[in-house]
């Protein structure tokens, strides 16, 4: 079923017209490509993450898929509707949240804002009121609700402002850097948020992110994008594993043993020391190996963290 | 989808509540010219000038009908607009199940509504003071008729605000607009003097513009006394503008969303 392909694309395009010169005559103007030929199909089952280099085109794809922005070339599908056309039941099943971009109003209690959304999307008030403490239990809100949102910390905001984007409980959420500029803890709880409304209301949630772990804790589907073509598409723990190493460090009595070594495990040399990179899931079986056929007192084991393997991906394309 | 419109109305109100002392001081806007013109209306009457064919309370029932007009019917660049166009506010508004046009309409003139309660209460305390009648010299007829016009001209006055403030989309920067209108506007739309009294030729084309429609014919029609089919046709302009700006806003709106760069 159609539906269930939550976005489809199919050779997307898309092309900013920017200034490069500014006179009172005659303006130069250049056209850049933000997006090349992406083609990609997602469903509804997973959370879907869009990592990637500033000015790679992840904000640029989410204006694509809401329909803020139209395509210069190539054809698009969400929920089975073209976005740009903006059709009244399309926009009544996605939501977004921009980082760093209010959408409540700043000078009366947030509570009063985030009632505008029951009025926007028509549902009851009952509704609202069991949304809202579901949704505040789960983001460790409480008077807050009733500060206007100029008292409120930037953390509280982007809560208050999170709430907002999907109090009315749309199939899509789109959200664009939804940690940027928070502290650890808040980032931690909005990814479980973010979870936890994937669980319990079927929310399948695109998430466009430079912070890795925004794209692994939530997305179980990712795509790294470079310069606006898609460098990967697929399973985020397949891609973990594939490019998951792990360093070991062996510091051994004679550089003859440290050479043996190296030439058997396609090692790096450093005098009798030793350094080896295997997959994670080799790792286990080379040490076991080194132990039984070498005398070696010490070593040290260092896994890469996933931020280094998404760094990784992009610094070697 | 109405519930939605009547629930910002709500909160737009509350919003604007929320500084209560600029809000109050921000009458004294109003208060300011409308006390200078009433002013100097009586003054140039004492010394036994008459301005036009106006006689002094009518004049003075003018003044103040076109400060409460002048506030109602107010046309400009709106900065709200004009920033969600620059800054990507648009964003959020165009991916919700409402019509960025109504949500304005409604935003501005839910402002315009508190506004225009205090602006009524000093017109009056102003007719009485500078006519010495409790009740205001105005006829029931006039009164309809004004509020039949309102229908007509609250939309349109939005309708041009819109209209200019969506041209954001072309030039980025619409400061110029707002200069000029604060300027050409109290001349041309009847807020300082009344169009009739201009030479002819001038008076035939300003009250065929459509800054006439948002102050000079609501005051004439409150201060003084139109018959029906005068009053017919002053409606029928006044929707022809409105179906203008609306062809024009639509067009505008089409193509500035073409280019529209959702910055952010």
């Amino acid at each position: 079923m159609e539906i269930d392909q939550a976005i489809k694309l199919q050779s997307l395009y898309k092309n900013y017209r920017v200034k490069t010169s500014v006179s009172l005559f005659k303006p130069n103007f250049k056209d850049i490509a933000a997006i090349r030929g992406v083609s990609f199909i997602h469903d509804m089952k997973q959370n879907l993450g869009i990592f990637g280099k500033n000015g790679a085109g992840k904000t640029t794809l989410i204006k694509l898929l809401t329909g803020i922005l139209p395509p210069t070339s190539g054809e698009i599908k969400v929920l089975g509707f073209i976005p740009y056309k903006l059709k009244k039941e399309f926009k009544k099943q996605i939501g977004l949240f921009q980082g760093g971009k209010g959408q409540l109003i700043w000078d009366i209690p947030a509570i009063q804002s985030l009632e505008l959304s029951r009025y926007i999307y028509g549902y009851s008030k009952d509704e609202f009121l069991q949304r809202l403490a579901d949704f505040s239990k789960a983001l460790d809100i409480g008077d807050e609700l009733n500060q206007p949102l100029r008292n409120m910390s930037l953390g509280q905001r982007c809560k208050m402002e999170l709430m907002f984007s999907f109090l009315h409980l749309p199939r899509l959420v789109f959200l664009d850097e939804p940690t940027s500029g928070l502290d650890i803890i808040t980032r931690s709880n909005l990814r479980s948020f973010i979870n936890y409304c994937h669980q319990q209301y079927g929310i399948c949630f695109v998430i466009s992110s430079h912070n890795v772990k925004d794209i692994t804790d939530c997305c179980k589907s990712c795509i790294i994008l470079d310069k606006g073509h898609i460098l990967y598409q697929g399973d985020t723990n397949y891609l973990l594993e594939k490019y998951q190493y792990d360093i070991i460090s062996i510091n051994v009595d004679s550089e003859d043993m440290a050479k043996e070594i190296s030439s058997k495990f396609d090692g790096k040399l450093n005098g009798s020391q030793v350094i080896l990179e295997t997959s994670s899931s080799d790792t286990d079986e080379v040490i076991t190996q080194l132990l039984s056929q070498y005398n070696i007192g010490a070593f040290k084991l260092k896994r890469k963290d996933t931020e280094d393997i998404f760094t990784e991906i992009l610094k070697n394309e | 989808m109405s519930s939605y419109y009547i629930g910002l109305g709500k909160q737009t109100i509350k919003e604007a509540m929320a500084y209560r002392t600029n809000f109050i001081l921000s009458f004294l806007v109003i208060l300011i010219p409308l006390a200078g013109e009433l002013l100097l209306a009586k003054f140039v009457y004492t010394k036994g000038y008459q301005i036009g064919t106006w006689q002094l309370n009518h004049l003075l029932l003018y003044y103040i009908s076109a400060t409460v007009a002048s506030e109602f019917f107010a046309i400009g660049t709106w900065w709200d607009i004009g920033n969600d166009i620059k800054y990507g506010g648009l964003n959020y508004h165009l991916i919700r199940p409402y019509s960025y046009f109504w949500h304005n309409f409604v935003v501005y003139y839910s402002l315009k509504l508190v506004f225009i309660v205090f602006a009524l209460i000093i017109a009056y305390f102003a007719m009485v003071i500078f006519s010495g009648n409790f009740i205001p010299d105005i006829q029931l007829l006039s009164l309809l008729q004004f509020f039949i016009l309102a229908l007509i001209v609250a939309p349109l006055a939005f309708l041009i605000t819109f209209c200019l403030s969506i041209l954001t989309f072309f030039f980025m920067d619409i400061d110029f607009i707002s200069k000029i209108l604060g300027v050409l506007l109290p001349f041309i739309s009847g807020n300082i003097l009344p169009l009739d009294i201009f030479p002819a030729t001038i008076r035939e084309i300003l009250i065929k513009l459509p800054s006439a429609y948002l102050v000079y014919y609501p005051s004439c029609i409150l201060s003084g006394n139109y018959s029906w089919k005068e009053f017919s046709w002053i409606l029928i302009e006044a929707l022809i503008w409105l179906l203008i700006f609306w062809i024009f806003t639509s067009i505008l709106w089409f193509r500035g969303r073409k280019i529209y760069e959702a910055t952010g």
